[in-house]
């Protein structure tokens, strides 16, 4: 069975292997479950877009800006987000860090900037609760498709599938016993794909400057360097081939920042890093 | 997991580009399938009406879209839901789209049918692909069936939330009021 749903700001296909002798009830509760698939994927969504004014994440934002040290439950899909994304900032040295929002294009105050903090000033505490020591402006943009694809796994190995594949604009994860072959888009503007390699039962995300150029705000790249604020402005394909689509999405941010594939970081989440020129 | 790269090499150089020499489309759902995956269990007529031309322009108006609305699959179930599908053009490629309306006027699902990755005019021309001859690719690419696991692209589903937008136009200024 295949699907796609327009999600997460991209198409978010869905794949699960049916046997060729399949009954028309099973077919059905398949689709059902794509169903469910598609609603635990665009929960991540509206709980976690910074662009969606009632979004936890926009919420937080801006509550950090009026009474320091505020405490805040949050839902534990994004606790467990926050628990991620600090785990890769500390590994990473703060390369990757999904508190870069006040450097995008679209940002309204210039002068705010440097007031701004990152992913690291948050506090985890017990219960989802997290204090905000400092005026943040959070985006996981970085992250957050990485971890609906991985939700979405979720619920497709509760439901016993043996073999699948969610693949949301290039962030895909497989399950199974099968190998896919992986294939990295070359241009947008022409139909050439570059034969990767072979995966099963894992993760690949690319970031890459390539593409998804803010046009209309002077052609930035949307990729950040959080130690200095500036657009990674080369040619390159960062692709990460890791156990979770999560872990892949983060560390290709941490890959086109350093460039390093020897960072020991990879190893630590049993990641490997890809650069293509 | 696993994972076998032709060479194990970190980085790849650009060797195994291949063009793709047809045009191949991804089907998803089929119009009667994308009928159950929104509306389970309900029955869809197909309503035939002929869109008045001032509905026309306030779609295109209100969303942008300019591609010609071709309102072939307009249904309506019993209970009063509707399933509306339209075709719009992305960055190159013809979209197939469902959208399902429950009784109350709200958007109940939004489903690809199907996705035509053409880029028509870029494939003819012939300077584009002379620049692929001789150069190997590793891997036999059947495109139908392999190309199917492509990272390093985010394709913006914009024209389609467009789309989407024209759909309801179309609602509420003439459906509902049928």
């Amino acid at each position: 069975m295949r699907r796609n749903r327009p999600m997460l700001g991209t198409f978010v296909e869905l794949w699960i292997e049916e046997d060729l002798h399949i009954n028309p009830e099973q077919m059905a509760f398949n689709q059902e479950i794509g169903n469910v698939v598609y609603q635990q994927m665009e929960k991540v969504q509206a709980l976690m877009s910074s662009h969606d004014k009632s979004s936890e994440i926009a919420q937080l934002n801006r509550l950090s800006k009026t009474v320091p040290g505020i405490v805040f439950t949050l839902h534990p899909w994004t606790y467990e987000v926050f628990m991620i994304a600090q785990r890769v900032f500390a590994e990473t040295g703060g390369v990757f860090d999904c508190g870069v929002g006040q450097y995008s294009p679209s940002y309204p105050s210039k002068s705010d900037q440097l007031q701004d903090s990152g992913i690291g000033s948050i506090d985890l505490l017990e219960n989802y609760q997290i204090r905000l020591n400092q005026r943040l402006q959070i985006d996981l943009g970085g992250i957050a498709k990485g971890y609906a694809v991985d939700r979405g796994i979720e619920v497709l190995k509760n439901f016993e599938i043996k073999n699948a594949l969610i693949n949301a604009g290039g962030d895909l994860r497989i399950i199974g016993g099968i190998e896919q072959s992986i294939y990295l888009k070359e241009s947008l503007y022409r139909d050439a794909y570059i034969y990767m390699g072979k995966l099963k039962d894992g993760a690949v995300a690319t970031s890459s400057t390539r593409f998804g150029r803010d046009n209309k705000k002077g052609g930035m790249s949307y990729l950040i360097n959080p130690k200095t604020g500036e657009c990674i402005e080369d040619d390159l394909s960062y692709s990460i081939v890791a156990p979770t689509c999560v872990v892949a999405d983060c560390l290709t941010k941490a890959l086109a920042i350093e460039k390093n594939i020897h960072a020991p970081y990879f190893e630590t989440f049993g990641a490997i890093p890809i650069i293509v020129e | 997991m696993q994972w076998h790269s032709p060479s194990y090499l970190a980085v790849i150089c650009l060797v195994t580009t291949a063009p793709l020499g047809q045009v191949f489309a991804k089907q998803y759902l089929s119009v009667d399938e994308v009928k159950q995956v929104i509306f389970s269990g309900e029955v869809f007529t197909k309503i035939d009406i002929e869109v008045p031309e001032l509905i026309k322009e306030k779609m295109r108006k209100e969303s942008g879209v300019r591609y010609a609305y071709q309102q072939k699959h307009i249904w309506k179930s019993s209970q009063g839901s509707w399933l509306l599908i339209d075709e719009v053009v992305g960055k190159h490629e013809m979209i197939t789209y469902a959208v399902g309306i429950n009784n109350k006027g709200q958007i109940h699902g939004v489903e690809i049918l199907e996705y035509n990755e053409s880029y028509g005019e870029q494939i003819r021309e012939k300077k584009w692909l002379e620049q692929f001859k001789g150069r190997a690719a590793t891997e036999p690419l059947r495109f139908n069936q392999e190309i199917k696991n492509i990272t390093g692209a985010t394709l913006s589903s914009k024209h389609v939330t467009n789309g989407v937008q024209r759909l309801m136009v179309l609602y509420r200024e003439y459906l509902s009021r049928t």
